[in-house]
């Protein structure tokens, strides 16, 4: 009995060594949070510099689009100049003031011109189907009253 | 032997017709007319400003309108300017109008085989030799 005891009793502070050894705390939580900890630093960076990264582009698009637009915009008026005093400007940026003021005149002329001064498509066609000139002359005589 | 002829005598008469062609084209009259020469002509009296824009269809390229104005600020441009606009006025359909402020509005429209011509010229003052603020304006549209 004594003897059974007594391994017991040995079997008991062995198992405490081992504990002891393993260095096991007593608060799990605590252990816990030493493991979590290293992790944690890390992604609190992460988060201004995914805002800083975001607002960047967000920026750059709304920067280069309208860029974009405005170039494509103007490039149907490739091939067209200025001549300032003997100097022959074509840079379209620099030119673009004048280039609407050009525009705003020829609306102008247009508007003045009355719309039945030059014959439309339609009228052209018919004036080329007419057989003859005196054809073409009755159909133009036609044409014209209306 | 005889193909060869017959290949040779095919390109002669193809030759011949193109240029047959070309000759027609270039005795075609040309639309430029002396409003046209002045406008592209630099050499004017007073400072020169000339404004040459070509507008295009987005899609395709191709050319819609050519708009060119000088601007004339010496009276005897203005002055040269209108005699040509007096010389060439029954090439097309010509008004002159002046309005309560003596701006002189003279416009000409000339039809055209592949494109619409529509001239004015625009000055202030009583007489072109005494005008200024002068401004010839050419639009040239492209029929398709």
């Amino acid at each position: 009995m004594n003897n059974d005891n007594n391994l017991f009793r040995q079997a008991l502070q062995r198992q405490a060594k081992q504990a002891a050894e393993m260095k096991m705390p007593d608060d799990m939580e605590q252990r816990v949070m030493v493991r979590i900890k290293p992790g944690f630093v890390l992604r609190r960076w992460l988060y201004p510099l995914s805002a800083i990264a975001a607002i960047l582009v967000a920026a750059a698009f709304l920067l280069i689009v309208p860029q974009v637009r405005e170039r494509r915009e103007w490039a149907r008026y490739e091939g067209s100049y200025m001549v300032v005093d003997g100097q022959r400007i074509s840079d379209l940026k620099r030119i673009r003031a004048y280039i609407s003021e050009a525009l705003a005149m020829a609306q102008v002329a247009e508007a003045s011109v009355p719309p039945s001064t030059f014959a439309s498509e339609t009228e052209r066609a018919i004036l080329q189907a007419a057989d003859g000139p005196e054809m073409q002359a009755v159909v133009q005589r036609i044409l014209n009253d209306e | 032997m005889k193909r060869y002829i017959f290949l040779w005598l095919i390109s002669l008469i193809a030759a011949a017709n193109l240029s047959a062609q070309r000759t027609a084209r270039s005795d075609a009259p040309r639309m430029e007319n002396r409003i046209d020469r002045f406008v592209d002509n630099e050499s004017t009296i007073g400072q020169s400003k000339f404004t040459s824009v070509v507008e295009r269809d987005p899609e395709t390229r191709e050319v819609i309108r050519v708009v060119k104005v000088r601007e004339l600020t010496h009276g005897i441009d203005i002055n040269a300017c209108q005699e040509h606009f007096e010389a060439e006025s029954k090439t097309g359909r010509f008004s002159h109008n002046i309005d309560a402020d003596d701006r002189h509005t003279l416009l000409l429209a000339v039809e055209g085989e592949r494109q619409d011509r529509i001239y004015m010229l625009q000055y202030t003052g009583k007489r072109p030799m005494q005008g200024h603020d002068g401004k010839v304006t050419v639009v040239i549209k492209m029929r398709k």
